[in-house]
């Protein structure tokens, strides 16, 4: 299978540092085939990026060792992708343990693999998954935070949850505790889908359903995630902003 | 052969092209830690002089000349009976591959890179360098676009009288660049080479070879008995000054050339300035048009000459067959062309092109081949100017009774058209839209703004004005907002696609990077950034990174920091100048770092950010070491 990736990172307009991180493979790079990950870390000085980079590591990782590939039924995939997650809690954890400051330390994680007509996601706190088909765009992940809480329970509109004064308390987290429970998706994708892999330092400035038309495929993907990354930007630019995005391109054997 | 080491400085990393005689690999420079091309001999031609001596004079030509078109040659050497050259390492593509891509090239980019090919020649044949096998295939396009010649594998000096023999392969590929002298196995001098970048320039503007066969003689012997024929035959429209160049640097003989890159460079100037006009009055054999134009006649007694005239070499070998049949048909054909001239009846002869000429020079030509001209109107035309004939009828090479008229219709200048938008386009997208309305771009004036870099922001003539077609339009374009410094962030840690997405992220651009062993940090891992997280720099400026290449293979040591005299909380990081060694909170009274290197390496330790001494250690040498 063949993929079109872009991707976009800044650590925005107020903070110092940047506490994302993602990755998607290089060009060339046969084993990850179809992994993209983003991941929001969060902790005192440092311990952020700490926990971001060893999570999406840890995943790069297992991808390399080709443990994904061997597995044939869904169940079994989805069963791994969860042992991934809670792996890479445990390293965290772990770590956070043993270096006083590392305490604490934490991350959001959201990784999506496609795999033949499948695509799997994985998914821990409030970065999101978006799937955009024929310039339809469906969020596929729930946040897993208070206001998401909020608005389940009707207590605030969906529309609320943007402004909401606490809408950045996450209520799961790889690497605050010694369990997690992750969420796995499985969606069927075809040549042309895009999938949208965001921290929340980009879905706050940017509604992606105002930018539906972009993805009509006349665009490069590296030129669409800068534009989109620039409007983050433009649009405020508070926190981190990370995003990647993933096309299946169609199966070779036409000369471009 | 990736992972080997030539002469423990160049590591093999992959293979990224190669022709006939040598492989050409990626390698790192551990001594620059610059990525380099090295190209390796085959070892199976290591064997036969013949191929070293051409190994060696393609060092000893890459290593004279030093000019920015040309790969440049570092270093030449021999590692276990391989040899090898060390080159610029150029990231890009060929001109083959972009031809191939594109279908054609438009004519701006045909002569833009023609130039930088014809300056490449320059310099070359100003060293008395010849390069004998000028072809797509060797040329680089750069990312940035800038063009780079390779491979002077059958470069000689000029001064060399030798006779060129095919030995080696890649032939079939070049033999579509062949000059005839070339092909025949010919003295060879400067003017192959002008021959061979006329056959590039054609291929460019039409997206075909000239000549195409079956096989290496059928289109070597095309080479030496036709002319090469007008561009038009698979573009509509070439523009005249670019045609003439190319009909000039493909005359098949020698003396009808350009005599000299330069005039060649002068007249690719002229044609990029004007395009729509015929270069006159350079020629250098004070060559009119009609008498260039005689040449196009088919085949005559001169050939005959020639071909008898050679002299055997190998390729001599394979035409011998092919010889006789051209000689009988030859024959046959000065016989048929006697009675017809005789008899003066019903002879049928190809009409020459008379498109894109002068009505006199049209005339002339017409008239030597015994024909008419008949005008039949005037016309407004968007490539050709007042005077010149637009389009004739019969086509060229299409056969007319000796006597008959060739009909013509004259341009009567060039046509209107309506001036487009071109405020907000990239430079790129308004010279195509000019283009294609036939319209160009003259002066470009760069000034501050805060469009992005290279957006037009004014046009010399507004929009919707009605121009003549081949109008000039100054256009103002921005060079991007003023430049301002900007905080350098922290991209040690991160992986190496992360660091050039932050990198790019804070408006910066990724330097050279540096692959240097490390201990403690994974292969892909930035472990040292120059300048430093904090500083503040230019934007767009560059960001120099060092990567882990994962631990060394000569094996490690250990570096001892001693930190029992601070509280638990000690905030440890230990450098290696730029490089990262350790950083972390280690919780144990003495640290153990395990680190690795050559010769003498100075450490530098920190403490909860302040400076706490250094220490060196001093490895063996690998060689040492075995």
């Amino acid at each position: 299978m063949r993929f079109e990736y872009g991707y976009f990172t800044h650590r925005g307009h107020v903070r110092q540092h940047n506490e994302d991180c993602l990755y998607v493979p290089n060009e060339g790079e046969s084993r990850h085939a179809g992994l993209s990950i983003v991941a929001d870390g969060m902790g005192g000085y440092n311990a952020g990026d700490v926990a971001s980079r060893t999570a999406v590591q840890y995943v790069q990782e297992h991808f390399d060792a080709g443990e994904a590939d061997k597995l044939s039924d869904n169940e079994a995939v989805s069963a791994y992708l969860v042992d991934l997650i809670e792996g890479a809690n445990r390293r965290i954890f772990e770590m956070a343990a043993k270096d006083s400051g590392l305490a604490g330390m934490g991350t959001t994680l959201t990784f999506a693999w496609i795999h033949g007509p499948d695509a799997y996601i994985a998914h821990v706190g409030d970065s999101r998954c978006y799937l955009i088909r024929d310039t339809h765009i469906s969020q596929i992940t729930k946040d897993h935070s208070l206001v998401q809480q909020l608005v389940d329970a009707g207590q605030i509109k969906e529309s609320d949850m943007y402004d909401h004064p606490q809408k950045n308390i996450i209520t799961r987290a790889v690497g605050t505790d010694k369990d997690v429970a992750p969420d796995i998706f499985k969606i069927s994708v075809k040549p042309g889908d895009v999938l949208l892999l965001c921290t929340d330092g980009f879905i706050n400035h940017v509604n992606i359903k105002d930018y539906a038309s972009s993805f009509d495929g006349t665009r490069s993907l590296t030129r669409l995630a800068g534009d989109l990354g620039q409007k983050a930007l433009d649009g405020g630019g508070k926190d981190n902003i990370t995003l990647v995005l993933a096309r299946v391109l169609p199966d070779e054997g036409r000369v471009d | 052969m990736p992972g080997r080491v030539l002469n423990g400085r160049y590591e093999l990393i992959e293979p990224i092209g190669g022709g006939g005689m040598a492989l050409v690999h990626r390698a790192l420079d551990h001594e620059t830690g610059k990525m380099v091309a090295v190209k390796v001999l085959r070892s199976d031609l290591a064997e036969s002089e013949e191929f070293v001596e051409r190994f060696r004079r393609e060092a000893h030509a890459s290593t004279t000349l030093d000019h920015p078109n040309i790969v440049k040659a570092y270093d030449v050497g021999c590692d276990r009976g391989d040899h090898y050259i060390v080159m610029e390492y150029v990231k890009g593509t060929t001109l083959k591959r972009m031809i191939t891509a594109k279908g054609q090239l438009d004519m701006d980019r045909t002569m833009k890179i023609g130039l930088q090919i014809a300056h490449a020649l320059a310099h070359a044949h100003d060293s008395h360098i010849i390069h004998r096998d000028i072809k797509p295939q060797n040329i680089l396009v750069e990312e940035s676009g800038v063009i780079k010649v390779a491979d002077f594998g059958i470069a000689r000096g000029v001064a060399s009288t030798t006779v060129t023999t095919m030995a080696g392969t890649g032939v079939m590929g070049s033999v579509h660049y062949f000059s005839p002298e070339q092909a025949r196995g010919r003295h060879m001098d400067h003017r192959t080479d002008i021959y061979a970048l006329g056959i590039v320039l054609y291929e460019m503007i039409t997206g075909h070879l000239p000549f195409e066969g079956d096989s290496a003689v059928e289109v070597a012997i095309k080479h030496i008995q036709e002319d090469v024929r007008v561009p038009e035959r698979y573009v509509r429209k070439v523009p005249p000054a670019l045609r003439d160049v190319i009909h000039k640097a493909t005359r098949r003989k020698k003396e009808e050339r350009y005599q000299d890159i330069h005039c060649m460079i002068a007249d690719l100037e002229a044609a990029l300035e004007n395009p729509y006009q015929h270069i006159r009055g350079k020629r250098e054999n004070g060559m009119s048009g009609t008498r260039v134009l005689q040449s196009i006649t088919p085949a005559g007694a001169k050939k005959w000459e020639n071909l008898s005239k050679k002299k055997p070499s190998k390729w001599g070998v394979a035409l011998a067959i092919a010889i006789p049949l051209i000689i009988v048909g030859l024959i046959i054909w000065l016989l048929l062309h006697g009675i017809f001239t005789n008899n003066g009846i019903g002879r049928r002869t190809e009409v020459p092109v008379v498109t894109g000429l002068s009505v006199e020079s049209a005339e002339a030509l017409l008239e030597d081949e015994g024909f008419t001209l008949i005008i039949d109107g005037e016309e407004k035309d968007d490539v050709y100017g007042e005077g010149t004939i637009i389009s004739q009828d019969p086509d060229a090479e299409e056969t007319l009774r000796r006597g008959g008229g060739v009909h013509v219709i004259i341009s009567s200048g060039f046509s209107e058209v309506s001036m487009p938008r071109l405020i907000n386009l990239s430079l790129d997208e308004a010279a195509r839209a000019l283009e294609n309305n036939g319209l160009r771009v003259g002066e470009t004036e760069y000034t501050p703004s805060a469009v992005d870099r290279d957006t037009v922001i004014a046009q010399s003539i507004s929009e919707g004005t009605g121009v003549e077609q081949g109008t000039k339009v100054d256009l103002t374009v921005s060079q991007g907002p003023e430049i301002e410094s900007k905080s350098v962030g922290s991209y040690v840690g991160n992986q190496e696609l992360m660091a050039n997405a932050m990198i790019n992220g804070d408006g910066f651009d990724v330097g050279e990077i540096h692959r240097v062993y490390s201990e403690t940090y994974r292969e892909g891992q930035v472990i040292g950034q120059n300048p430093p997280a904090n500083d503040t720099a230019e934007e767009f400026s560059e960001i120099e990174l060092w990567i882990s290449l994962g631990p060394s293979p000569n094996g490690s040591k250990i570096l001892t920091v001693d930190v029992q005299h601070y509280t638990e909380d000690a905030f440890v990081s230990v450098y290696s100048g730029p490089i990262l060694i350790y950083e972390g909170y280690p919780q144990v009274s003495t640290l153990e770092i395990p680190v690795s290197g050559e010769g003498a390496v100075t450490y530098q330790i920190y403490i909860n950010g302040e400076p706490a001494g250094t220490q060196t250690i001093t490895f063996e040498s690998p060689e040492a070491g075995q």
